[in-house]
């Protein structure tokens, strides 16, 4: 149990904490939130405190004249160093708590549970409005931590989405060049 | 005009976006297939709004008499693609140009931004 006036202790520390501030274009601060969505819940501290943390072992590592190398898992040499990054090995995890596989004619997206909306577009409306996932999440009546997944899948299956997209676009074009559409069975 | 929003498409913003517009909207079914929800609009007598054309159409193709089908597709690239305020707009100038009712029509929201 924690006590009030370590409660209150935690607390001031936590006013204490100085802030970063950084002069950075654009697209960092863009992909820096992509990240911080993708891996950190959305937190920006956490993306940035996560990536000094790594620069910093990465430095040390090449300071003690040591080889930062990627290799197949196969491949990995009889003793080695591996730094773990809370978030990214969470968001590494191939089971999905909010997205199901759902049997479609041409959709190959996850699709998230019990709605009928894939993950690829609700990641492209939040892209095109700006919506931060809580945004998202109230827009929709879902919980943050589905939007959240939904964001991580739709990142590593850009071409899946862009070409389902694409798919869309040419059966919209069709109507509007009047080509025939052929019913369902 | 009377609509019915496909799922994915029913956020809080265009929605409240269109009613503000004097738009009536049908409150969007979760979870049910593309056919149940045209099946819904068909006997509420309202348009369906979709990204969904691939599925939709066919469904339009295939009801004689529907109530009207609006399809928004994507461009391929977020900086094009239509932005709920402009799909709220648009749908406002079908309105204009076409009237109330899309009886038998597809429009292709795209065309009217």
């Amino acid at each position: 149990m924690v006590s009030k006036c370590h409660q209150m202790h935690a607390k001031n520390e936590k006013a204490r904490r100085p802030r970063l501030t950084v002069d950075a274009p654009d697209y960092v601060l863009a992909n820096a939130r992509k990240t911080a969505d993708r891996y950190f819940r959305g937190s920006l501290s956490d993306a940035t405190v996560s990536a000094y943390a790594v620069f910093s072992w990465f430095a040390r590592q090449r300071s003690a004249g040591r080889h930062v190398i990627s290799v197949a898992s196969d491949q990995l040499p009889p003793a080695f160093e591996e730094p773990m990054i809370p978030g990214l090995e969470e968001a590494m995890q191939t089971k999905w708590t909010w997205l199901v596989e759902r049997e479609h004619p041409w959709i190959r997206q996850l699709w998230i549970k019990g709605r009928n909306i894939t993950a690829g577009s609700l990641a492209r409306t939040m892209e095109i409005e700006d919506w931060t996932p809580a945004r998202a999440a109230h827009e929709y009546d879902l919980e943050v931590d589905a939007v959240l997944e939904a964001v991580r899948w739709a990142s590593d299956h850009a071409g899946l989405i862009s070409a389902e997209e694409a798919e869309n676009r040419l059966a919209a074009e069709a109507a509007v060049t009047g080509e025939e559409v052929v019913p369902l069975p | 005009m009377f609509l019915y929003l496909d799922e994915d498409l029913a956020s809080r913003e265009l929605t409240t976006r269109l009613a503000a517009a004097g738009h009536g909207v049908l409150p969007t079914l979760r979870g049910v297939t593309d056919a149940a929800a045209w099946g819904a609009a068909q006997e509420n007598g309202v348009v369906v709004v979709t990204q969904n054309a691939t599925d939709f159409l066919p469904l339009a193709a295939a009801t004689s008499g529907h109530r009207g089908l609006i399809v928004v597709y994507r461009e391929g690239d977020a900086r094009k693609d239509m932005q709920i305020a402009e799909i709220a707009n648009a749908i406002d100038k079908v309105q204009q140009r076409l009237g109330g009712s899309l009886t038998g029509m597809v429009v292709i929201l795209n065309e009217y931004r």
